[in-house]
């Protein structure tokens, strides 16, 4: 089975991945590991019982983006929902900020255009209390 | 085998991984919380994987810079997936890698809801986008199974520059430690925490500044954010409604009964106070929002009260208090509440100055216009008298109360202390705030609590450096928040 994994794709084998997993489970997670020589969950050195790390950088081709909001959102006729991709305009951005004082001021804004001028301008964040 | 094939196949046997492991949690911990995958994208050698040799730290036993950000992570999406539940996996795909950053400042990372739902079966209202990692697990199942590149519920990028370059923040890295005992440096689990709780839904799709629907349909938070002036829900106004609640500094709630339940349990009573009284009021009596100080006398259940007296000491009749006062400012100020205005000097030597005059409090007119009024920096541990500040809108309001003064006496007075009945973050009735600044500040508003929570809360705008790694009552309020919206 192993050698079928690694040397062909294709949804039958991962349909026979899955009953095969599915098959063994009620040993946990250790057991799907075990069985699973490709993609091999990585929790490494530290492990926490709701977390499971896989190590994935094939995936960084296919992630992409966010596309364009509200384009061609696809039909689900399992659920009967509808998705769509929200843009990087939506996601939420940390940016740190070192103060006259030197310490470090850290907030949040939404979108990479906000964030990128908070770092150029090294606006204070506007909860911050200035000194004068 | 070509690269080119190979990048599919490989990603079918990753969701064949995923969908495997999803179903063995389901199968097998059917009393856990959650589960979370994180999907490692980065490739050998870096972010997660840089093998550089670090010293465990805080309980962070990772032995190279790659291993410690990967366990920092863990224990976040940890803390969150011992709180949430849901039968779906929830998919956190995760880089480090070089982001925006100048010697001063820097994007420590970003994170987000990828794809967004409606109208799937299990939703709570129809027509309403809803972040997929809520959806599935409102759905019961996953909604883009086998879907490569939809698969994945929260997409996040760290920096992998950060304080370990001249370029980048040089000093600060992220604090690995999983123990809260950051110090000075930013703690990698809490900015984790505050950025996947966004990623699994505290956040409106909903422009604050606009008030526009995201593709014309509300997003499940605006059910719960109501406007304590007009009397309405988001979901129920119109997109210039919206654009005006969304800067009503301070009259923005949530409605969830999860939050306005936990919240007794979380804030502190004593909402910071200025109400202004008295024969020469006028229009000016009422409450105002004020800024407090980091000197000086806390606010307390007694007001400090008495008259309300401005520092005149510029040619255009502003008073900037940065050295000791005049004979007859003084003579103004003596046992009164002195007002002063912004600029030039800091806070901290304005009411220093004012106090030696014989001030009993100070409140500092903003020099410039927004609300909320921010609070008031610094320190002197000479300063005895409490200090606020008001905004500059404000400040004109009591300006022209005070224009009919005599050399003594004003017949405006002024309370400074605390409304003992109201929580800290909340309104009279105990809702939680939401953060609406004026003018509406991209990316700051509405999907955050108010600043003036206290203690601090998560989901503040600016994290504090007194957050505890908890989402849960009696520390915090983001789970309640998310269980409101169907978590």
């Amino acid at each position: 089975m192993q050698s079928a994994l690694k040397q062909g794709g294709g949804r039958r084998r991962c349909s026979l991945y899955l009953a095969t997993i599915g098959a063994l489970f009620g040993a946990g997670v250790a057991a799907a590991a075990d069985t699973a020589p490709v993609a091999t969950p990585q929790n490494g050195p530290q492990t926490f019982p709701n977390v499971i790390v896989v190590h994935t950088p094939e995936l960084a081709a296919a992630s992409g983006t966010a596309g364009p909001a509200g384009e061609a959102p696809p039909f689900d006729p399992q659920s009967g929902g509808t998705r769509t991709t929200v843009d990087e305009s939506q996601m939420s951005y940390t940016v740190g900020q070192k103060q006259e004082n030197g310490q470090l001021t850290v907030f949040h804004v939404v979108g990479p255009e906000q964030a990128a001028k908070m770092v150029e301008s090294a606006t204070p964040s506007a909860s911050t209390p200035p000194n004068k | 085998m070509t690269a080119d094939n190979a990048r599919p196949r490989n990603a079918l046997r990753l969701t064949c991984l995923v969908l495997a492991m999803s179903l063995a949690l389901e199968t097998g911990q059917a009393a856990a919380a959650a589960t979370i995958v994180i999907q490692n994208m980065n490739a050998a050698g870096e972010g997660f994987n840089d093998p550089t040799p670090a010293a465990p730290v805080g309980g962070n036993a990772g032995t190279t810079l790659g291993q410690q950000r990967l366990i920092a992570l863990q224990a976040a999406a940890n803390i969150l997936g011992a709180a949430l539940t849901s039968t779906q996996t929830i998919v956190i795909r995760a880089s480090f890698e070089p982001l925006t950053c100048t010697a001063t400042s820097a994007v420590f990372g970003s994170a987000g809801a990828f794809n967004i739902w409606r109208d799937f079966a299990g939703a709570q209202f129809p027509n309403t986008w809803y972040p997929q990692a809520l959806a599935n697990k409102l759905s019961g199942t996953n909604l883009s199974a086998g879907d490569p590149v939809n698969g994945q519920d929260i997409r996040a990028r760290f920096n992998s520059r950060l304080g370990l370059f001249p370029d980048c923040l040089p000093g600060l890295p992220f604090y690995l430690g999983l123990d809260n005992n950051h110090g000075p440096l930013p703690d990698l689990v809490t900015f984790l925490l505050h950025e996947l709780s966004h990623g699994l839904g505290f956040q409106t799709f909903t422009s604050a500044s606009t008030g526009v629907q995201f593709d014309g349909r509300p997003s499940i938070w605006d059910y719960f954010i109501f406007d304590n002036t007009t009397n309405k829900l988001w979901v129920n106004m119109t997109d210039a409604e919206r654009a005006v609640s969304a800067r009503n500094t301070r009259k923005l709630v949530w409605t969830g009964a999860n939050v306005t339940n936990a919240l007794p349990g979380v804030l502190s009573l004593g909402t910071p106070r200025l109400n202004i009284s008295g024969p020469a009021a006028g229009p000016a009596a009422g409450d105002y929002l004020v800024g407090v100080a980091t000197f000086g006398a806390p606010l307390g259940a007694v007001p400090v009260a008495g008259q309300l007296m401005p520092v005149v000491d510029q040619v255009n009749g502003t008073g900037l208090a940065c050295n000791p006062l005049s004979a007859l400012n003084a003579l103004a100020v003596k046992n009164n509440i002195a007002l002063v205005d912004r600029g030039i000097c800091t806070f901290a030597t304005k009411a220093k100055n004012v106090q030696n005059a014989g001030a009993i409090g100070m409140i500092v007119v903003n020099d410039f216009a927004g609300s909320p009024p921010g609070g008031l920096g610094g320190t002197d541990p000479n300063v005895i008298i409490p200090a606020v500040e008001v905004s500059q809108a404000d400040g004109a309001t009591l300006k022209t109360a005070l224009a009919r003064r005599s050399r003594t006496a004003s017949g405006v007075i002024a309370n400074l202390g605390v409304n003992g009945n109201q929580f800290v973050g909340a309104d009279p009735i105990g809702r939680a705030l939401l953060y609406t600044p004026d003018p509406v500040q991209a990316g700051f508003s509405v999907s955050h609590f108010d600043t003036i929570a206290f203690p601090n809360l998560l989901m503040e705008p600016n994290i504090n450096g007194d957050l505890l790694h908890s989402l849960v009552p009696p520390a915090d309020l983001t789970f309640p928040l998310l269980q409101d919206i169907g978590w």
